[in-house]
């Protein structure tokens, strides 16, 4: 125990702590994931709240540097306090925890701001150098996930959307330019995400492309915010397409 | 010679002498003072009749005979004897008590007449003998009616014969001037020509019409327009004058004749426009008999000219009687057609007897009463083409209707076809849905039997027996978790790319490669679609290289692992190979084995091969999979 409460107190000197929010109902998860952090001499874990109320109310206090967020909460869904963290805490990374790791999860959480996930079964060691790599500007990415963005991604894709539209007000052209501007994957970002969908590691494309590991997830990083600012994008123009928004 | 003309003279002042003596009760015309109106003779006749058609002029001017005509006849209209199989002589006493000689026109008004001798006694002028059955060169005046030049010279008088044998004697006989007949003529003639342009123009149209829509009621009008038209140019003579000139037998018959086809041709126009045949049955069948017979009767001429003469004009009324009657009904069942022809016969009946009035002279002749028949003709002939134009807009109007029907009919039954399609489409969907989802239920059963169940069973029973350490319970469920996710990749759809299926397998058991300290070499290469990798396809492949990669785990001790690709031929070669201890593969098998027995049997349910080639140094897995999958 003694060794454990000495360990933060040196890396305090060379560190600063990275602060930890959970939001999880699970209490055996709770557990696991406090003990997990306890043992990494760089984290601190600032608030564990058991539910979606709590994680609100929770994101009026002093912003976090990492909010691990499970999307079944009993009064709501994660993905409500996800948005609410982007808004509250900008300079937060937000990561999903999953049992799974599968898409439809976690595509639904990066479109609402997370920039990684987490998988519950993973070991403790596992865990804090998932969130270490986070708070450093990497995320992970699954050959799935990687495909579907891919997809969402094919320049065919907005255009063929666009298209569809036959009456086009100036401000729906606008957005459509803006659209292939801002969310448009450029070559080396496309490149990364074919080599994961062909089973390749970060390290592995680092020595493919001859990049360092740490572009290698900095470009997955700048995707998931890519396909944030794209969804959102996507759900305005929806919105107005439909006529829910004034113009 | 000028002997032979003193006798002459004497000759004549003999019978005029004679003739002012037996005819002293003839009434006299003057003749030399005459207004530009035509004199009507018919008071100034004195007539014979001769039942046996057998006096000859001689006869005729013998006292005895010259007695027996009757003078000072009363003014009652035209001299009309109607049917008659007697001669008629008639006898004129023209006197001229001016100082010039005068040229004055008879004009017998009925060119019908089959016979007519004109005598002018006491002159040099020749006997005529003409009427409708000679040729129209016999006349001396050409003019559709008779018309017989007198001259009188001053101070003179003149008693002309004429004699008409024919089978309907009425003779409307005037007397002109030559200038005023001449006017009346030209006025006539322009009048006359005018009716028939109406009828060309008519014929003409409707034949137009009846090629153009291709209906024979059309052929109908024509008939009796035609036959109509050649009546009306018969009765005023003209068809002697222009059409049949020499045909004396014909224009003999034609009168009677042409009008059995006008009944004929517009009685059955008349029957299709009304349609007895739906609307009066039993009508129509004698409508029918009825047309037949008009069509027929003119070959009773040939078996007995007078009854076909007699029976003739009481068969057309008839005709006449029972289709005005029919009209009548129909108008007040309110067919349409029947309004005209109601109003046709209307007009037929006043054009009658707007004639019948002429023909008794007690009017004026006006332009009306002269040329009533032509007038009533006309206007019913338009009358009809009035009928078959409404008929023709009537037919058109029901056909767009009809059309319109149809298109709604057919509408709705497109719709109700429609939703029957759709909701057995729905129904169909629903059958194949449930066939799927209970294919896939199936499927995940089996593999949840066959990997996470039995995993999960083992591990109760060690723990339950107390033979499992902590380390070991985490590492089954590890394995267990592992076949839950590979489990769920399999439900993405990896659109026929393998690659992206074998990376799914390696990011998944990345981190217990990692854990157990195994270097995972990854050397994949281009690999074509395979179309086949359903979820259910993806499951057989990830758990068959899983297992591979188990094996080399956990039994080899492999320290290394290669993960390659290659294409042969028709097949994708994925090859695992590892640097652990080999195994015997018969052995393998027949203790137990039961993972290589799911990869055989999934391999096998795929379409592929496996196969493995062991050493001491090391095991080399292959799985072989089809481009193209042989169902």
């Amino acid at each position: 125990m003694s060794e454990l409460l000495d360990l933060p107190l040196i890396q305090v000197v060379d560190l600063p702590f990275i602060h930890v929010v959970l939001v999880e109902d699970d209490i055996a998860f709770q557990k696991a994931f406090r003990a997990a952090i306890s043992l990494a001499p760089d984290m601190h874990l600032v608030t564990v709240a058991s539910n979606r109320a709590q994680a609100l109310q929770a994101l009026e206090g002093a912003p976090a540097d990492i909010l691990v967020v499970d999307l079944g909460l009993p009064d709501g869904s994660g993905i409500d306090v996800i948005r609410a963290a982007q808004i509250a805490w900008p300079s937060c990374s937000i990561m999903v925890s999953t049992t799974f790791g599968d898409e439809m999860h976690v595509i639904g959480s990066i479109e609402a701001g997370a920039s990684g996930y987490l998988l519950k079964d993973s070991s403790p060691k596992a865990l804090t150098d998932e969130i270490r790599c986070l708070h450093g500007g990497g995320s992970p990415i699954s050959p799935l996930i990687a495909r579907h963005i891919l997809m969402r991604f094919r320049p065919d894709n907005s255009a063929a959307a666009s298209a569809n539209q036959p009456i086009q007000s100036q401000a729906q052209i606008d957005l459509a330019a803006e659209q292939t501007t801002i969310t448009s994957l450029s070559v080396r970002e496309r490149q990364v995400l074919d080599l994961i969908t062909k089973g390749f590691t970060y390290e592995e494309i680092a020595n493919l492309m001859a990049i360092s590991r740490n572009t290698v997830m900095t470009f997955v990083r700048r995707i998931y915010s890519k396909l944030e600012v794209k969804s959102k994008a996507e759900a305005i123009y929806e919105a107005r397409v439909q006529g829910l928004l004034g113009k | 010679m000028k002997k032979i003309t003193l006798l002459t003279h004497f000759f004549v002042y003999w019978v005029l002498l004679h003739a002012s003596c037996s005819m002293a009760a003839d009434k006299r015309l003057e003749i030399s003072e005459m207004s530009q109106m035509p004199i009507n003779l018919s008071q100034y006749f004195s007539i014979l009749e001769d039942p046996s058609q057998q006096l000859s002029f001689a006869d005729v001017q013998t006292e005895a005979t010259a007695r027996r005509f009757k003078t000072n006849l009363p003014d009652s209209g035209d001299v009309n004897y109607g049917h008659t199989d007697s001669a008629y002589w008639f006898r004129l006493h023209l006197v001229n008590t001016s100082d010039t000689k005068v040229l004055r026109l008879v004009e017998i008004g009925s060119p019908w007449l089959n016979n007519l001798d004109f005598y002018q006694p006491g002159t040099s002028n020749p006997p005529i003998a003409t009427g409708s059955s000679k040729p129209f060169s016999s006349r001396p005046y050409k003019n559709r009616n008779f018309v017989f030049p007198v001259t009188l010279a001053a101070h003179s008088d003149q008693v002309v014969f004429l004699r008409i044998q024919s089978s309907n004697v009425r003779v409307p006989a005037k007397l002109w001037t030559s200038e005023s007949f001449r006017v009346y003529e030209r006025n006539n003639y322009l009048t006359q020509g005018s009716y028939f342009g109406i009828v060309l123009a008519m014929v003409l149209f409707n034949l137009f019409l009846c090629v153009t829509l291709r209906e024979n009621v059309y052929l109908l009008y024509i008939g009796g327009a035609t036959c109509i038209a050649l009546l009306a140019a018969e009765q005023h003579g003209l068809a002697e004058e222009f059409l049949w000139p020499d045909a004396t037998l014909w224009s003999t018959v034609a009168l009677p004749t042409l009008g059995f086809f006008t009944a004929a041709f517009y009685t059955q126009f008349m029957r299709r426009m009304l349609n007895t045949a739906q609307v009066l049955p039993k009508v129509d069948i004698l409508i029918k008999w009825y047309v037949v017979i008009a069509l027929l009767f003119p070959l009773t001429f040939a078996i007995s000219a007078p009854f076909f003469f007699k029976i003739g004009i009481p068969v057309t009324f008839m005709g006449v009687a029972l289709m005005s009657a029919v009209s009548i009904y129909c108008a007040i069942k309110r067919q349409r057609s029947a309004y005209y022809f109601v109003l046709a016969f209307v007009i037929l009946g006043l054009s009658s007897v707007a004639t019948l009035v002429q023909f008794s002279g007690r009017m004026e002749n006006s332009f009306f009463t002269e040329y009533a028949v032509q007038i009533g003709s006309a206007v019913e002939m338009l009358l009809l083409a009035f009928a078959l134009a409404d008929r023709f807009n009537c037919i058109r109007r029901k056909a767009i209707d009809d059309v319109r029907e149809v298109n709604a009919s057919l509408e709705h039954r497109l719709l109700a076809r429609e939703a029957e399609l759709s909701a057995t489409h729905l129904r169909l969907r629903e059958v194949e849905q449930r066939a799927l989802l209970s294919r896939e239920r199936q499927r995940m059963t089996q593999d949840m039997h066959d990997g996470l169940g039995s995993s999960l069973v083992t591990a109760l029973r060690a723990v339950e027996g107390g033979q499992l350490d902590e380390n070991a319970v985490t590492n089954i469920l590890r394995d267990c978790i592992d076949d839950l996710k590979l489990a769920i990749d399999s439900m993405e759809v990896v659109d026929a790319d393998l690659l992206l299926l074998l990376a799914t397998l390696r990011f998944r058991l990345a981190p217990r490669l990692e854990s157990a300290g195994i270097k995972l070499h990854w050397e994949i290469g281009y690999v074509p679609e395979l179309n086949w990798l359903t979820p259910g396809n993806s499951l057989h492949i990830l758990r068959i290289l899983q297992e591979a990669f188990t094996n080399a785990v956990k039994h080899a001790s492999a320290t290394e692992i290669h993960v390659s690709t290659a294409v042969e031929s028709d097949n994708v070669l994925v090859t695992i190979s590892n640097n652990g201890k080999g195994f015997d593969l018969e052995k393998a098998l027949a203790s137990g084995g039961k993972g290589l027995r799911n990869q055989f049997r999934r391999a096998e349910a795929i379409g592929g091969t496996v196969h493995w080639q062991s050493s001491l140094s090391g095991t080399y897995f292959n799985l072989l999979l089809p481009v193209v999958q042989k169902v």
